[in-house]
């Protein structure tokens, strides 16, 4: 839309008289070689940044001349962007929002009340719109800053950044040096209990450091702060400041060491820390150093310092490449975008960015928003995993406010905004058919649906060989390394113990049986105790003897004997089950792969193929089918190399030495090799795909939802 | 001296204090306003005729009947006793009307029916009566207009035009002269202080447009005044207090409510000055000359809804053009404007069809009823674009002095009462806008019109064919027939056909209003075709000869659908009024606007395919259609105006520090 000369409610405001608040100052800044001006309300906090142009006007306004008139000379003194009618208008309306403006008029009491009422009533929508940082001001800290500032202003010169670097360079390097120990157990030194005491101490004095920083750079380079209380992050208390007085700095290091501050002072904090932390014994010193490190220079690092979120790093940088107010810009800029390459609104005013501006815009607020998305998930999970009913309070408001509520400002800007007047139909037109195609390829046309495993060249069960009860090894029926067939008996294992059991045994069925033949025809009724006793006697030694022939180890396939120490096996003692060597065939090596819960229903219940990739060739993939139905679930890997520390993906134990304990139950699935394929080596390792057919994307993500649900919070 | 006591009384007004008696500005609370909407799309009743408040009137009939005419006067004395101490309540509006109406039947020989009862007492308590045309608005509102004048409350009784005002004024005069109520008309072209001697009186019939002007100059006259301000000033002795056109903003009676605070609340009031042009007259002649250098798709674009805006490319030509030139002319802003502005000019208004040339001035036409408006000039410089254009003397140019919208006008009175015969399509916002209910009024006597089946054509050719044999055909039985039509091109058309065919008719266009109503009253005469826009001599009644009567009354042709369903009962409602025979019927084309432009394509294409021989397929579904297509017109109109109404309270609240006049 071309910028109108002359504004319908120009009536209202030609006859006025305006002039500036007493408390406004003026001040010029530079933001990319252009000069703007800073309109600064003392007392209030608030500012304004103006053009030339309309400074030019605002330094006209004496109260004795009228607004025609001040336009007419601004007409007539033919600036190249002389201001419309319509931008003098927003401009006195923007300066009595701002509190700025005193007029020759009654001003309209009523209307000033409602105003009042207003801004009340926007701090309770903020309130409700961000739950996760609310703010509550308490004092005014003017007169303790005041008071203290002549002492601290060193701080801010020279003086103080040598003794900063003198203190957290050197902390930086032994931080280095001595990584390991600061790392080692983070979570459960920072989470575990008794430390949570310390911490809620240590936190929020940490915090107070902090903001006591941004109030005294504000005051050692004249501005003033005039508000400070708590602000509720994510509902833990965290004292604020309202530095907004730094934004009328001319320069823009100023402003930007302003939001620096805070950060510079933690990590100050966090270097003496890391001092007392090296020197101190354990104990309750050490705990707070610890924690107090911990806090100022992580949690400034991470939260503070990223200027993804709306914290320091973000106004740093605002200052530092000289654009103020980048997120709501940015938001501007692909607005325009939008408008004029997809709707083709030609005509559409596009905004006044110079093209580096542009690039910094186009690609900030995609990131800022893609990142506030996921630490607002992480948030979700983080709280529900403690609290579920927050957890899904804060869901919901994250869903409304991250999704829903952009969705409808996109659907409003469409159906309303007046830039799109002319191109609405075909805009409103093109909103829909995008939107529905989105939601066909979501919930209607199918997509590949896959999952992944990793496994390893096994062998089939029968093909191991394991001792089949407790006892020495005596020797090798056959000798390792010779071919054997199936039921061949391979080796003998002797327990003296069961044959003395087996002896006693015997001797006790003897006995029993002899009393039993004599008693027969005796004493029938006695016989019939007796002949209790002896099918007693006779079923325990059958179990002995049963358990003797499990001593006779066997080959349960064809193949060849393979043992991986079978010299040192004579005369050791081997527990029940355990390995002793395996039956090698070429043709019985399987793919184990191991999947996980999440995936073993699709596994189960959606297997339409699935195509193998050994390690060793992995650019060949074959088609392979399932042995059998996966069993049951077990909680141990069938080798180490497939947990997380032994290169893989399952996590294990931490506390098994073995590292084969999964932390989740795993499914063992088991697929034939492909027959056509060179022999693979026992023990490689496998990459597994699996094929579950075609499922609308949609129905794809929920399952993963569901699953997470399912997985943190048992519902 | 003005009494407001029986409108204030027990109701909770907040009145502004300003330099008369006026409501303040209410706080504007969407939600509250959302809820009122749907409130009155839930509600909506219609009176009861035989209630017990019109039980209590016709009680008191006999009693009336007796008095004589001072025992009258002295009742409605004591009754306005009443009213003021007590308000508006039931039992003394109950015998002011009683005795109104004793005084009427006396007086102008006519009694007030039981509905009209209804309908004036439902003004009393701030609604909008919807009664059946014909069923005698007018006389209805005097039994409230009495009763509340009597009382000392200023009654400003609101009508859509000056015939109209002075045509009700001078018709029930003599019931005001009996009550020793004062009567004033305000018209157009009248001098200041006869309009504030006409205020002055009890009663004012007053058209709105002249009412909302009066009240804009008093607030550029009063300027921002308090009211203890104002008293002081007077009581130095005067010299210095301005004085009011208006007593105050009391009680009005809206005639034609969904006119006025509805479609004419589109647009607001806008009082402007004329100023010496400040810029000189060369300067527009410079900006056509270089706008006509400038070619189409090149230099500039034209978009459909009658806009213009330069390319990148044009801007440069322009500036090339007009290099070297001086004063605004080194502004490149002002460049532009004033390119537009002859742009604007050159392609987009043309002479007949958007203006004419009249001794050398330009006038405006209105394009939807080809009136032209001598007094409207378009937005500053385009007017005086085109007058360069057409080489006419440069006139000066116009500065608003103040505007106000109907909704925050109408708002600002203590009571605020409306009648009209189509409201319930309007009902929820006035309830959102006004908070004025409506009430449905039963009409005295059953209906008798006869509305035959709807006849549609593929082609507007077809229609005027069958519109005109159809016409010819009722005329020839002896009866009496109007057809409305809704644009003066369209009357003028259809006049041709007559004329070809040889058939006396007479022709409306619109133009004079007294004369237009007179014309409207004539059109019940036996065998008497008359074609006028739908529009023409609202108002006015159709009084039928004993010979059309008998033959069957008036029949009415509607000839094309109005984006509105209320214009379209309005020109049904000119038939069988008062218990009159009549028929009406819709001969229209598929062509018409309504159909092209809220139909969806298909819906039509399918419509078009299966009409035959000028019958709709389907009666229900083609009147199923049309209100889907007038719904949807309504809708685009209602979004207007809110959207008005809310950049107008955006603009309130955002201008805090102009103070209350100026806004």
């Amino acid at each position: 839309m071309p910028r109108s000369l002359f504004s319908p409610s120009w009536h209202s405001v030609a006859d006025l008289k305006p002039r500036l608040a007493a408390q406004a100052r003026i001040e010029r800044h530079v933001y990319r070689g252009q000069v703007w001006y800073v309109v600064q309300d003392q007392s209030g906090g608030r500012y304004h940044r103006l053009t030339p142009a309309a400074c030019a006007l605002v330094r006209g306004m004496d109260g004795e001349r009228t607004v025609q008139a001040l336009w007419e000379e601004a007409n007539a003194a033919g600036a190249g962007d002389a201001c419309t009618q319509t931008e003098i208008v927003d401009l006195l309306v923007q300066l009595h929002g701002a509190d700025l403006l005193r007029a020759d008029a009654t001003p309209d009491s009523s209307a000033l009340f409602e105003r009042y009422r207003q801004k009340r009533r926007a701090t309770w929508k903020q309130y409700l719109l961000n739950p996760m940082s609310l703010k509550v001001p308490l004092v005014d800290p003017h007169a303790f800053v005041d008071r203290w500032t002549p002492a601290l202003a060193w701080c801010f010169g020279r003086a103080g950044v040598l003794l900063w670097l003198a203190a957290v360079l050197p902390a930086a390097i032994l931080a280095g040096q001595h990584w390991n120990e600061l790392t080692h157990n983070l979570s459960e030194q920072v989470l575990s209990s008794s430390n949570l005491w310390v911490m809620a101490l240590v936190f929020p004095a940490v915090k107070l450091a902090h903001e006591l920083g941004h109030a005294f750079a504000v005051h050692a380079w004249g501005g003033s702060v005039r508000e400070m209380g708590v602000m509720f992050l994510v509902f833990a208390p965290v004292p604020y400041v309202n530095a907004s007085a730094a934004s009328a700095f001319p320069s823009k290091w100023r402003r930007a060491a302003v939001a620096a501050a805070g950060m510079l002072t933690e990590l100050f904090i966090a270097a003496l820390s890391l001092y007392v932390w090296l020197l101190a014994e354990p104990g309750v010193a050490r705990a707070v150093a610890y924690n107090a490190m911990v806090v100022a220079g992580v949690s400034t690092l991470i939260v503070n310092g990223n200027p993804l979120l709306r914290y320091d790093g973000y106004y740093i940088l605002c200052d530092l490449i000289e654009m103020p107010n980048l997120a709501q810009r940015g938001q501007k800029y692909l607005t325009y975008l939008w408008d004029r390459y997809v709707f083709g609104a030609r005509e559409a005013d596009a905004p006044r960015e110079s093209p580096a501006e542009k690039r910094w815009l186009f690609c900030y607020t995609p990131l800022a928003w893609c990142y506030r998305v996921f630490v607002t998930l992480s948030i979700i999970l983080f709280v529900s995993g403690q609290f579920f009913i927050f957890g899904v309070l804060i869901g919901l408001w994250g869903l409304a406010t991250l999704l829903l509520a952009p969705l409808w400002k996109a659907w409003r800007h469409v159906t309303h905004s007046p830039g799109l007047r002319r191109h609405r139909a075909y805009a409103v037109r093109l909103t829909l058919a995008l939107a529905a195609i989105t939601l066909t390829l979501a919930f209607a046309v199918p997509m590949p649906l896959h999952t992944r495993a990793e496994g390893v060249v096994w062998l089939p069960d029968q093909a191991i060989v394991r001792a089949g009860g407790d006892g020495f090894f005596a020797r090798w029926r056959v000798e390792p390394g010779s071919r054997v067939g199936k039921g061949e008996a391979l080796f003998e294992q002797e327990d003296r113990q069961l044959a003395a059991r087996i002896e006693v045994a015997r001797a006790k069925a003897d006995e029993a049986r002899a009393r039993f033949l004599a008693e027969a025809f005796a004493d029938p009724v006695k016989a019939r105790v007796s002949e209790r006793q002896l099918l007693q006697e006779q079923a325990m030694l059958d179990e002995l003897l049963e358990q003797a022939a499990l001593l006779t180890g066997r080959a349960e396939s064809d193949g060849v004997l393979a043992a991986a120490r079978a010299q040192d096996l004579p005369g050791r003692h081997l527990k029940k089950g355990e390995l002793i060597g395996y039956v090698l065939a070429r043709q019985s090596l399987v793919a184990r792969a191991v999947v996980t819960q999440d995936d073993i229903d699709l596994v189960r219940n959606r297997f339409r193929g699935a195509e193998l990739r050994l390690a060793d060739s992995i650019g060949r993939a074959a088609p392979v089918s399932l042995l059998r139905p996966p069993a049951g679930g077990v909680d141990e890997l069938p080798t180490p190399a497939l947990g997380l520390s032994g290169g893989g993906v399952i996590p294990t134990l931490p506390g098994d030495p073995n590292g084969v304990k999964t932390v989740e139950r795993v499914f063992l699935v088991d697929m034939a090799l492909p027959g056509d394929w060179p022999p693979a080596a026992f023990g490689e390792r496998v990459y597994v795909r699996f094929d579950h057919g075609p499922e609308p994307l949609a129905w794809q993500g929920l399952r993963r939802l569901r699953q997470l649900f399912l997985g943190r919070f048992g519902v | 001296m003005s009494d407001a006591r029986a409108l204030l009384s027990g109701r909770g007004i907040e009145v502004a204090d300003g330099a008369y008696l006026e409501r303040a500005d209410p706080p504007a609370h969407i939600v509250e306003e959302w809820l009122r909407a749907w409130a009155a799309r839930l509600s909506g009743g219609t009176a009861q005729r035989k209630g017990r408040f019109v039980r209590r009137v016709n009680a008191l009939e006999t009693q009336m009947r007796a008095m004589d005419e001072a025992a009258l006067r002295a009742a409605m004395r004591t009754q306005a006793l009443r009213l003021q101490t007590g308000g508006l309540r039931e039992a003394p509006v109950a015998q002011a009307f009683a005795v109104v109406r004793e005084a009427s039947r006396r007086v102008l020989g006519l009694r007030h029916h039981d509905v009209q009862l209804l309908g004036a007492w439902a003004l009393l308590r701030g609604q909008i009566a919807e009664m059946a045309t014909g069923e005698g608005k007018t006389l209805a509102a005097t039994l409230a207009v009495c009763a509340a004048a009597a009382s000392g409350a200023a009654v400003h009784v609101v009508t859509v035009n000056d015939y109209l005002a002075e045509r009700d004024a001078r018709d029930n005069a003599p019931l005001y002269a009996f009550f020793g109520l004062t009567l004033g008309v305000v018209k157009q072209d009248m001098p200041a202080d006869d309009r504030r001697r006409q205020y002055a009186r009890d009663v004012v019939y007053v058209s709105n447009k002249e009412l909302t002007f009066d009240y804009l100059k008093d607030r550029i006259a009063l300027g921002d005044v308090s009211a203890a301000r104002l008293k002081l000033l007077r009581l130095r002795g005067g010299a210095g207090a301005p004085s009011p056109l208006l007593r105050g903003l009391h009680l009005a009676i809206v005639d034609e409510a969904d006119s006025v605070l509805i479609d004419e609340a589109r647009t607001p009031l806008i009082i402007s000055e004329t100023l010496p042009n400040d810029l000189g007259e060369a300067i527009y002649h410079e900006a056509i000359d270089i706008a006509g250098h400038l070619e189409s798709n090149v230099h500039f674009h034209q978009g459909r809804d009658r806009e213009i805006w330069l390319t990148p490319a044009g801007e440069a030509e322009s500036a090339r053009l007009a290099a070297g030139k001086a004063g605004v002319w080194t502004s490149p802003l002002w460049q532009r404007e004033l390119i537009g502005k002859a742009l604007s000019a050159l392609h987009l208004f043309h002479r007949d069809r958007h203006y004419l040339l009249a001794d050398g001035k330009v006038q405006i036409v209105d394009e939807s009823t080809g009136r032209v408006m001598p007094d409207r000039t378009w937005e500053r410089g385009l007017h005086q674009m085109i007058e360069a254009k057409e080489g006419c003397e440069i006139s000066g140019e116009r500065r608003t002095l103040s505007q106000i919208t109907y909704q925050r006008f109408f708002g600002r009175y203590l009571l605020l009462g409306g009648m009209t015969g189509t409201a319930r399509e309007v009902a929820p916002e006035l309830k959102r806008v006004y908070d004025l209910p409506v009430t449905k009024i039963p009409t005295h006597q059953p209906p008798r019109r006869i509305r035959l089946p709807d006849r549609v054509f593929a082609t507007s050719r077809e229609r005027w064919e069958a519109v005109s044999a159809r016409a010819l055909e009722i005329a020839g039985e002896g009866r009496a027939v109007l057809v409305g039509t809704r644009s003066v091109e369209a009357s003028e058309r259809l006049a041709r056909i007559f004329e070809a065919r040889g058939a006396a008719h007479t022709v409306l266009n619109a133009r004079q209003d007294a004369c237009e109503a007179e014309t409207v009253a004539r059109a019940g005469e036996p065998g008497r075709i008359t074609v006028a826009t739908n529009m023409a001599g609202r108002g006015t009644d159709i009084k039928l000869s004993p010979e059309v009567e008998r033959a069957g009354g008036l029949h009415v042709i509607l000839t094309e659908f109005h984006e509105s369903a209320r214009i379209d009962r309005q020109l049904f409602g000119r038939s069988a009024r008062q218990g009159n025979p009549g028929s009406v019927e819709a001969i229209v084309s598929l062509e018409d606007e309504l159909f092209q432009r809220f139909l969806p394509p298909l819906a039509r294409a399918a419509l078009a395919a299966r009409l035959r021989g000028g019958s709709a397929p389907n009666a229900h579904l083609f009147r199923l259609l049309v209100a889907f297509a007038q719904a949807r017109a309504q809708a685009r109109d209602r979004r207007v105006r809110l959207d008005t109404l809310r950049r107008d309270r955006q603009w309130l609240r955002a201008l805090g520090f102009v103070g209350r006049h100026k806004k």
